[in-house]
């Protein structure tokens, strides 16, 4: 009997089928597919949380300490000595003289000198060693004062870029006055060199 | 979730490509773990994108396989002709089945689409992302080839066919 080919096509096309079992197969993937991904949507939820909490900490803390560091950079520079003026290490020269203190740090940048501001004080020096503040290397020069307390001095060579404006001597500024962990520091530029004092 | 019935239209869909039943079921199978795997948020048809899938993964399959499953046709002499004209085609189901093993992968995919789907030219090009030209091309050879398969049938046992536009439209 004849037909429109479009019927004759889908008559032929539709006779055939998937049997039961492959049905069953099929139908079954689908279901295990939908079952799994409802089992672990929740810990996938709760992985892509604590991923989302864990960037959103780092990130608080890194601008935290950012914000932080820009606020408190004399602090950190204070903090850096007191913990240095505590933990004193050996001195590396003995001497009570500028000179062979001068002789002595050979590998600086710079000249250590007697400092117009720390000199009105009246310590006496014990000697000096290599130090470093904020990454950069520095003199550490130790005194003892008239009540036999230990007095340090840092010179560095001063950068604005690396330690931000500080009050400048010879422009009249006085030194900045902070504490960190119960040693009063003083920060000032002298010379163009960076000068810190740390004193119990 | 598909349905059964979706299912089996799927194997139909399939076995139009594969032209075997196992190859058929192996590539829906293979689809339809893709297709389960995916994001379908967007999706507007799933019929129509498990679809892609099956013949995306029927193109990738004949490569890996080195088979060579659609030819590229180009010819434009046939740009007039409308999957209409095969709708004027009258046919006997004996015949039908034995026209069918002689046709390409292009030839019963777009038969699928027409006869099960009931698309249009543009529609059949528009889901298999060709040019219009190149479908009615297919179309064109495809009529031919039933036509031929047909004179040698009639030749044989005149009453099997008639063809409401014997020799073109």
């Amino acid at each position: 009997m004849k037909q429109p080919l479009r019927t004759g096509i889908k008559n032929h096309i539709e006779e055939e089928k998937l049997s039961e079992l492959q049905l069953d197969q099929l139908m079954t993937l689908q279901h295990e597919t939908a079952t799994y991904s409802l089992k672990h949507k929740p810990l996938l939820q709760a992985v892509t949380t604590y991923i989302s909490v864990a960037a959103s900490i780092m990130i608080a803390l890194f601008m935290l300490f950012e914000l932080g560091s820009n606020q408190t950079f004399t602090e950190q520079i204070a903090h850096e000595v007191a913990k240095n003026h505590i933990n004193l290490k050996p001195l590396e020269v003995k001497t009570s003289s500028m000179d062979v203190i001068q002789s002595y740090f050979t590998q600086l940048d710079f000249m250590p000198i007697t400092s117009d501001y720390f000199g009105q004080f009246s310590n006496t020096m014990l000697g000096g060693r290599y130090c470093s503040i904020k990454g950069v290397t520095a003199a550490q020069l130790r005194y003892t004062n008239q009540s036999g307390d230990k007095v340090t001095l840092y010179e560095t060579q001063y950068d604005a870029g690396i330690f931000s404006e500080l009050p400048k001597l010879e422009q009249g500024e006085p030194p900045l006055e902070l504490y960190a962990k119960g040693v009063k520091i003083n920060i000032w530029v002298e010379k163009d060199l960076l000068m810190v004092s740390a004193q119990e | 979730m598909f349905d059964q019935q979706q299912l089996n239209q799927l194997y139909q869909y399939c076995l139009s490509l594969t032209s075997h039943s196992a190859n058929a079921y192996d590539l829906l199978q293979t689809a339809l773990e893709k297709f389960l795997k995916q994001d379908k948020r967007q999706v507007e048809s799933h019929m129509g994108y498990i679809r892609r899938i099956i013949r995306n993964q029927f193109i990738d399959d004949c490569r890996r396989q080195q088979i060579i499953a659609f030819d590229p046709i180009e010819d434009t002499e046939a740009l007039s002709l409308e999957t209409r004209s095969l709708d004027q085609v009258m046919i006997e189901q004996d015949l039908v089945e034995k026209a069918w093993v002689l046709l390409n992968t292009a030839e019963r995919e777009i038969l699928y689409l027409w006869a099960m789907l009931g698309y249009s030219s543009s529609e059949i090009a528009k889901e298999l992302d060709s040019p219009r030209g190149t479908v009615l091309s297919r179309i064109h050879r495809l009529k031919q080839k039933l036509q031929n398969k047909f004179q040698e049938q009639s030749t044989s046992t005149p009453s099997t066919l008639t063809q409401a536009d014997k020799g073109g439209k």
